[in-house]
């Protein structure tokens, strides 16, 4: 592991710590803002789809062929490893298949 | 604390499942298990511990991998938040570890078992907490050390896992109908905004606030 490894450990572990001890001093002033309550209940979900679009905006057609497999597994079953292990088959099928 | 364990037990297994595929991927990343069962206690926080690997794995910045991380972990305000009348009733070095170790999987859990019995507290939150530390640190390390024995992970997919993981999360996180025009107005702008060269991290950060603002214009109703 090189210093970056243990700078990205530090990094994120100092910034979450931080967001749970803002949320146990504040959380409930910010909850009771309507403004705060909407930003930091949309936000996450926001989030989630673009760090989908990220990884689907430099992939090809077995990444869109992939994805929308798995968004259905997701849809219908809600689990998050039937959801990674049809997305994954899909996705090297599909890359074999499109060569 | 029993009580806790036993209750959280069916999501620990889950949430091991999931450990164990973040280990792998985070040993290609280049994370030694040292390092991963040091992520797992110290961050504690999955969705974006995967987040930010994924970005670090991809674009080798570190900045914007703990960005991407940060971002999505603005949600423990609200999840530490809402257990805070638990956490007030316990003594304090309990109160700090039961705070470090409240997430998506246990608050919700323990604030339902609450509202069916007064009597579960802080230690129930604790036990719950404790539980799936064992279990995350346990299954992240196990998948670092396979990951690190198994070469060409590529051949079963293991490019795409993280994306299908990202995909397994977003519906979890699905708030319902009035989310679909916000999510879609943050898939096309962080897609547009990375194809016209913005690096990958600003652009998503960037992408998820538009979605925040296409929300606040379509769903003012509800504020």
């Amino acid at each position: 592991m090189s210093v970056d490894h243990w700078l990205l450990i530090a990094l994120l572990a100092g910034s979450t710590v931080t967001l749970r001890l803002v949320g146990y001093l504040a959380g409930a002033a910010m909850m009771a803002r309507p403004f705060w309550r909407r930003l930091l209940e949309v936000f996450p979900g926001c989030l989630m789809t673009a760090l989908v679009a990220s990884a689907l905006a430099d992939g090809g057609v077995a990444e869109i062929i992939a994805a929308l497999a798995a968004l259905v597994t997701a849809i219908l079953t809600r689990q998050i490893l039937a959801t990674m292990g049809v997305g994954m088959a899909v996705f090297v099928i599909a890359g074999q298949m499109l060569g | 604390m029993k009580r806790g364990f036993l209750a959280i037990l069916p999501l620990a297994l889950g949430v091991a499942t999931y450990g164990f595929a973040f280990g792998i991927l985070a040993a290609e990343a280049g994370f030694s298990p040292l390092g991963i069962a040091a992520m797992a206690a110290a961050v504690f926080a999955g969705s974006s511990q995967i987040a930010a690997v994924d970005q670090f794995l991809s674009t080798g910045a570190v900045f914007g991998a703990a960005l991407a991380g940060a971002a999505l972990n603005l949600r423990y305000i609200g999840i530490v938040a809402s257990v805070t009348p638990i956490l007030r009733e316990m003594p304090w070095r309990s109160r700090l570890l039961a705070m470090q170790f409240a997430t998506d999987e246990n608050f919700g859990l323990t604030l339902a078992a609450r509202a069916r019995d007064p009597s579960i507290g802080g230690r129930f939150l604790l036990g719950t907490g404790l539980t799936l530390l064992a279990f995350w640190g346990a299954s992240t390390v196990l998948g670092a050390v396979v990951g690190q024995a198994l070469p060409d992970l590529e051949r079963f997919g293991i490019g795409f896992a993280f994306t299908a993981a990202f995909i397994a999360i977003a519906r979890a996180l699905w708030p319902g109908p009035a989310a679909l025009l916000p999510w879609l107005a943050a898939f096309c702008i962080t897609i547009l905004l990375i194809k016209f060269g913005l690096p990958t991290a600003v652009g998503l950060v960037l992408g998820a606030l538009g979605g925040v603002a296409v929300d606040f214009l379509v769903n003012r109703d509800e504020r």
